[in-house]
């Protein structure tokens, strides 16, 4: 049964079982239980004078540092919800967040000029929470009012908010508590912009465990080898990453220099990966350098079902075997098998016809529980559509969120990831998975990374794109007529993209994923 | 299941948490939830719950502290 309790009442359960422990550390202060809380009930005294009352929604427009979490807690605890508006985002996207979830109030650690223009702004400093400010007093919420509000990109062009309650944050953390075995002696970091879910997790995944959090500063975040360097320094035990990204972090981990420091090896014990499809080698080379303490678990999930909804670990046959091993004819793919459904979850795969998927059957995932979020921030028709009730076979009628997504089903319940309904490229008519190209070019030789971003040209032909990199050191003279050679070699003349463009480094989107947009634009 | 474009008609249907849905006419709405008597295309039904479902927060989640509004 998820807890009755609200998020900011589990963190209290834990300023009380444990209020010298360290909670937060942004590695220039760490704060233990007692000080995170006094700072972020001393915070929510000045947003229930600044906001209309309980119920409103607050902007966040802090870098990154402990304040992001002391002000998250303090808006909780003020019975509000917050609505991520980070710097780091491009100011216009930013503005559009806050006007569209008409945010009350916004926080902020810029200058009055740079900030988005909201109703009330409160300049956010240490003064706010020095010794001797007044406590927040103490606001009554339902495990059902919102927690948050996370804007996604929409297929509309604008981006819509999901409307998140404290109630699906709970069963969130009831569900993976099967998935993973974390305590307080853990350390996780808060890798992820606050404006990607997935930091929803490490946040609560540190804090309702009485483990610390380290809110990892932005330039270890942009270098791998300051990333490396950093979960050593801080011994941590819980990392939760991108694929594309964990993936310069083994090739930093994998560099001979590394070898020669001769360090002691990471006390990570857990992996987490979200967003993307795995890249097995990388785990592999990973283990193969650091070891097989650590255990990896790919996640699937949607901020519109609360983070995660499917777990997968992955098996020591699968990653403890040298890269480039293919994977067996009979056995599913690690990198897109994500799993069963967390516990609470309802997985329905369902196919055009809208049956349930039978094994070898590709369906659309559908999901029911406590985890589906409150909706789509003022688009009623957009819920209602999103969020349809369906009555399954041997089911009861419920609320499903209809995800887009699509799986294969397994012979034994788990499900293969197999793209989106609705991100399918046509070319010349033919039905290309963008996954499929970009598998067969990185398997070229000298191929750094590569992505395949698909694109219309000039004369309004779509065709294919391959961005690459060149490995570290190496020069790209030859690569592209290599990949192109491969290309053809490997893929049915209608999937060969039409040109290689060679890029110094493949750009991350502030949600940690490739941007695919960015390269793309480079096209103009 | 609701797939764009379709010209079924469809009726509006609500449940005890006051939670929007559409479901095709003609059939039986599921265990739990009634139509509010709006029936139409697709379109028209969402446009329908667009003007109607004006707080999305479950009944349940609605504290008599405050409104998002």
């Amino acid at each position: 049964m998820p807890s009755e309790l609200c998020l900011h009442q589990i963190f209290a359960q834990q300023v009380a079982l444990r209020p010298d422990a360290p909670a937060v550390s942004d590695t220039q202060e760490e704060l233990t239980y007692r000080q995170l809380d006094e700072r972020a009930s001393r915070l929510a005294a000045v947003i229930q004078r600044e906001a209309s009352g309980p119920g409103a929604r607050v902007g966040l427009h802090l870098r990154r540092g402990n304040a992001v979490v002391v002000a998250i807690l303090a808006v909780l605890k003020s019975g509000c919800a917050y609505v991520p508006l980070d710097p780091s985002y491009p100011a216009e996207r930013v503005q559009y967040m806050a006007d569209d979830a008409s945010v009350d109030l916004v926080l902020t650690d810029a200058d009055g000029e740079s900030a988005p223009a909201a109703g009330r702004t409160v300049g956010v400093h240490a003064g706010l929470w020095a010794d001797g400010a007044p406590l927040a007093a103490e606001v009554e919420v339902t495990p059902q009012a919102p927690a948050y509000v996370i804007y996604t990109s929409g297929s509309s062009g604008a981006p819509k908010g999901v409307e998140v309650s404290h109630r699906s944050v709970t069963a969130l953390l009831d569900a993976c508590d099967r998935v993973v075995d974390v305590d307080s002696s853990d350390v996780w970091t808060l890798f992820h912009s606050y404006c990607f879910d997935f930091s929803v997790w490490e946040l609560w995944g540190a804090l309702a465990h009485g483990g610390k959090l380290v809110v990892v500063p932005a330039e270890a975040a942009r270098s791998p080898e300051a990333m490396l360097a950093l979960l050593r320094s801080e011994r941590v035990t819980v990392l939760n990453q991108v694929p594309s990204v964990f993936r310069y972090l083994s090739r930093a981990a994998t560099d001979p220099r590394e070898a020669a420091a001769a360090h002691p090896s990471l006390p990570l014990r857990y992996v987490i990966f979200g967003g993307e499809a795995v890249d097995v080698d990388a785990v592999r080379e990973w283990r193969g350098a650091q070891g097989t303490a650590t255990e990896f678990i790919n996640m699937y999930g949607i901020t519109e079902t609360t983070v995660f909804a499917t777990y997968r670990r992955l098996l020591p046959a699968e990653i403890d075997v040298p890269p480039g091993t293919p994977v067996q004819a009979s056995a599913t793919d690690p990198a897109l098998n994500i799993g069963l459904p967390l516990d609470g979850l309802d997985l329905a795969l369902l196919t055009p016809e809208g049956r349930p998927a039978e094994p070898g059957e590709i369906g659309e995932i559908h999901l029911a529980g406590q985890q589906l979020a409150i909706g789509y921030l003022n688009r009623a028709e957009l819920t209602a559509e999103r969020y349809p009730v369906l009555t399954l076979p041997g089911r009861a009628p419920r609320r499903y969120y209809r995800s887009g997504d699509l799986a294969v089903a397994r012979a034994d319940g788990s499900c293969e990831f197999a793209g989106r309904a609705d991100d399918q490229v046509k070319i010349n008519g033919y039905r290309i998975e963008i996954a499929e190209v970009e598998t067969a070019l990185r398997a070229a030789h000298g191929v750094g990374d590569l992505v395949v971003v698909p694109t219309t040209s000039r004369i309004g032909e779509r065709m294919l794109v391959a961005f690459y990199t060149a490995p570290e050191g190496a020069a790209a003279d030859g690569l592209p007529e290599r990949l192109a050679a491969h290309a053809r070699t490997a893929l049915p003349a209608f999937m060969v993209p039409g040109r290689f463009v060679n890029v110094p480094l493949l750009p991350l989107s502030p949600s940690g994923k490739t941007d695919k947009r960015a390269l793309a634009e480079q096209l103009r | 299941m609701f797939e764009d474009g379709d010209d079924r008609q469809y009726l509006v249907v609500r449940n005890h948490e006051e939670q929007y849905s559409i479901w095709p006419e003609g059939r039986q709405p599921p265990t739990g939830w009634e139509g509010v008597g709006v029936t139409g295309d697709k379109p028209a039904c969402l446009a329908h719950i667009k003007e109607t479902w004006t707080d999305l927060r479950p009944l349940s989640g609605r504290n008599h502290t405050g409104s998002t509004d």
